[in-house]
């Protein structure tokens, strides 16, 4: 079975003023139709640009895509023309962006946005138009959807901000929702609030979803599969239930064991582990905050690797089937 | 909104007076004798002092600054040492040819500066951007009086193809008959539907604003293009892209509607040069405006027309500010 998009050594850089930085470098990663892959990884892993990348609105300079391709149903989207892009944007893959505060044109209304994208995309106008684009106000449970409607986006709160950009990406219709970050910058009541809408509505809908996020404890609210990110390389990649309960990879152990827990509600600072030996080039990515690395990852590069039934890992030091060794 | 122009109005009225305060300083200190010019030059020593106490210039400084500002009130601005009439008066008659000249220059600087720094910004980079900068450069650069006389020289002289100065053709002031309502020449022409008139003052506000327009343009060109480069880099343009909008509703819509704040900022920023600009202008064409009047007065050390021209420049510069204002204060972010 092909699945809905399959990302096949995706290396992207960024030119900077002191040389080309790479911020993603994915040997491989599929997303199948209809499911929720989350995708976690720390502030500057890559994950935006992972989003970007995808849709094509990566801005190049100083953005480069040095090789790669990503399959849409076997179509490279990396080979489109910028006009076939068109097509693909907010008519199959449609995005809700990180922040809410700078996603919303601040000059026009988001009564207008919405209906400026139910018009493209869904060829609606006059009264269908005004119906259509409340419903989609309703949908994401704005109340009193017709005076928000007629406001500026300076002037709703940021958990409704939130809700309008979801509302646009919604009404696009596409087959696939790219969620980069949906909650961040919302307190935790607001947080799980969206998120659950996000997921009844996919599945309402019957959407792909790739929800990126910093927060794994987000993870098992929406997600059946799992990648962890870091430095743009995926770490670990498997079944929610299996990563979060077996992880693997040193990176993602780490993460969980600083996870609250029902008996410690905070986050468990004293297991962050910030950098705390030397970068390596040309190694594991990890080497410098790894507790357990050894010589050998100092030089050898792990690659993603299969270590148990669907389940993913990039460490030299771990082998299928179980055990760590070393 | 209300209380905000209230507030400048009130700002404007402190400036005004800091203005007329200042100038009235200035033109006193200018070594020259305003009673003797105001005889003329074969008075005899009677006939000056004579015109010094009639001229109020006998009394302390002072009170001749507060009887001239009682008289600014009342809408007089004294008598003009050179020509005896009242400087009200020579200002009503020529400042509405000034304007004029203004308004038009600015209408082409927008439709001119505003697309082309739309294509340059939207072709970043590419021939038709490299062009634009070029112009654009060009037309900062090149002084206003040397590109009036070029004009000038291509186009009435080489060319033949429109006048080479003035506001109206001969047969058409001696044959029609001139309205006379606002005072600016084209839309009296308009309101008492004489197409005729205004066809020929058309032709001849041609040279003289563009001749105006050259500098803003370069300026709109240049404001338009680094704002809109800016815009197109935020989110919310990638974010339209992103639900698949058309580049034309992106461009023209999403991104041009945010640009317009710093675009016409801008433009006010550069209408004190343009005024400047303007009068210069008006010498080169005899544009019956300000210009010739201004050049008159300053040189004949003639204080109380300078005064009355210093007072309507910061009237005038004042007022567009706040036009400016207001403007931008449409913008739905802005909160009074
Ligand atoms: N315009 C840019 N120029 C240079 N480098 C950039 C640019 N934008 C992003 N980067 C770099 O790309 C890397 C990945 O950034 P990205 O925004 O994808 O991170 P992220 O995982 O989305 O982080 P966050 O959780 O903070 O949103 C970072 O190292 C960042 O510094
Ligand atoms: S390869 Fe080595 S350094 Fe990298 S995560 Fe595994 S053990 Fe740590
Ligand atoms: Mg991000």
């Amino acid at each position: 079975m092909s699945s809905y998009i399959s990302i096949n050594n995706l290396k992207v850089n960024y030119e900077t003023y002191k040389g080309f930085k790479n911020v993603l470098d994915i040997e491989s990663l599929q997303i199948e139709k209809g499911e929720t892959l989350g995708i976690v990884g720390e502030s500057e892993s890559g994950k935006s640009v992972l989003a970007l990348t995808i849709l094509r609105i990566l801005s190049i300079p100083p953005g480069i895509i040095e090789n790669g391709e990503i399959l849409l149903e076997g179509e490279d989207l990396l080979q489109k023309k910028e006009k076939e892009m068109k097509s693909i944007r907010g008519k199959k893959i449609a995005m809700i962006f990180q922040d809410p505060m700078s996603t919303l044109n601040p000059v026009i209304k988001v009564g207008k946005q919405i209906k400026n994208v139910l018009h493209r995309n869904q060829g609606l106008s006059g009264d269908e138009l005004d119906k259509k684009a409340l419903e989609m106000v309703e949908v994401v449970r704005l109340p009193d959807a017709a005076r928000v409607m007629n406001k500026y986006p300076h002037e709703l709160s940021g958990g409704q901000r939130q809700r309008i950009i979801i509302a646009l990406a919604l009404s696009c219709g596409a087959e696939m929702l790219i969620a980069d970050e949906p909650t961040r910058n919302l307190d935790v009541t607001i947080q799980s609030g969206i998120l659950r809408l996000i997921d009844e509505l996919k599945k309402k809908f019957n959407i792909t979803v790739l929800f990126l996020t910093n927060n794994l404890t987000l993870v098992p609210v929406m997600s059946d599969r799992v990648g962890v990110i870091y430095q743009g390389k995926i770490m670990e990649l498997g079944k929610v239930g299996k990563v979060i309960n077996d992880p693997r990879h040193p990176y993602t152990r780490m993460m969980i064991q600083a996870m609250p827990t029902k008996e410690k509600k905070q986050i468990n600072l004293s297991n962050i582990i910030t950098e705390d030996g030397e970068k390596v080039e040309g190694g594991c990515k990890y080497y410098n905050r790894c507790r357990e690395r050894t010589a050998e990852c100092k030089t050898e590069i792990p690659v993603l690797r299969e270590i148990d039934e669907f389940h993913y890992v990039s460490c030299i030091r771990i082998n299928s089937g179980g055990e760590n060794n070393g | 909104m209300g209380r905000f122009i209230l507030k400048r109005l009130l700002l404007g009225i402190i400036i005004i007076i800091g203005v007329v305060i200042i100038t009235f300083a200035m033109t006193r200190m200018i070594p020259s004798d305003p009673a003797a010019q105001w005889v003329g030059g074969r008075a005899t020593p009677e006939q000056v002092e004579k015109a010094r106490v009639e001229l109020g210039l006998d009394k302390p400084l002072y009170t001749q600054f507060f009887i001239y500002v009682k008289d600014l009130v009342s809408g007089n601005l004294g008598y003009s040492l050179r020509t005896h009439r009242p400087i009200m008066s020579e200002l009503k008659s020529r400042v509405p040819a000034t304007i004029e000249l203004i308004f038009f220059s600015t209408v082409i600087s927008i439709l001119v500066g505003l697309p082309l720094g739309m294509l340059s910004a939207k072709r970043k980079n590419k021939t038709a951007d490299h062009l634009s900068r070029i112009f654009s450069i060009g037309f900062v650069s090149v002084p206003t009086f040397w590109l009036a006389l070029i004009l000038q020289l291509v186009f009435f002289r080489i060319l033949g193809i429109l006048p080479m100065g003035g506001q109206l053709s001969m047969e058409v002031k001696l044959f029609e008959q001139i309205p006379h309502i606002t005072g600016i020449l084209t839309l009296d022409s308009l309101i008492s539907g004489n197409y005729t008139i205004f066809k020929d003052a058309i032709i001849h506000l041609i040279l003289p604003s563009l001749a105006v327009a050259a500098y803003p343009i370069g300026l709109i060109t240049r404001m338009t293009r680094s704002a809109l480069l800016e815009i197109l880099n935020e989110d919310y343009i990638k974010a339209a892209k992103s639900y698949g909008l058309s580049d034309r509703l992106v461009y023209w819509s999403y991104a041009l509607k945010n640009s317009l704040g710093p675009t016409i900022t801008v433009v006010t920023l550069s209408l004190g040069y343009t005024l400047m600009n303007t009068f210069l202008v008006e010498s080169v064409f005899s544009w019956p405006g300000l210009g010739k009047y201004v050049a008159g007065s300053v040189t004949s050390l003639d204080y109380p027309a300078i005064m009355g021209i210093t007072i309507f420049a910061a009237v005038a510069y004042i007022l567009l500010n706040m036009i400016a204002d207001i403007i931008i204060a449409l913008d739905p972010r802005v909160r009074l």
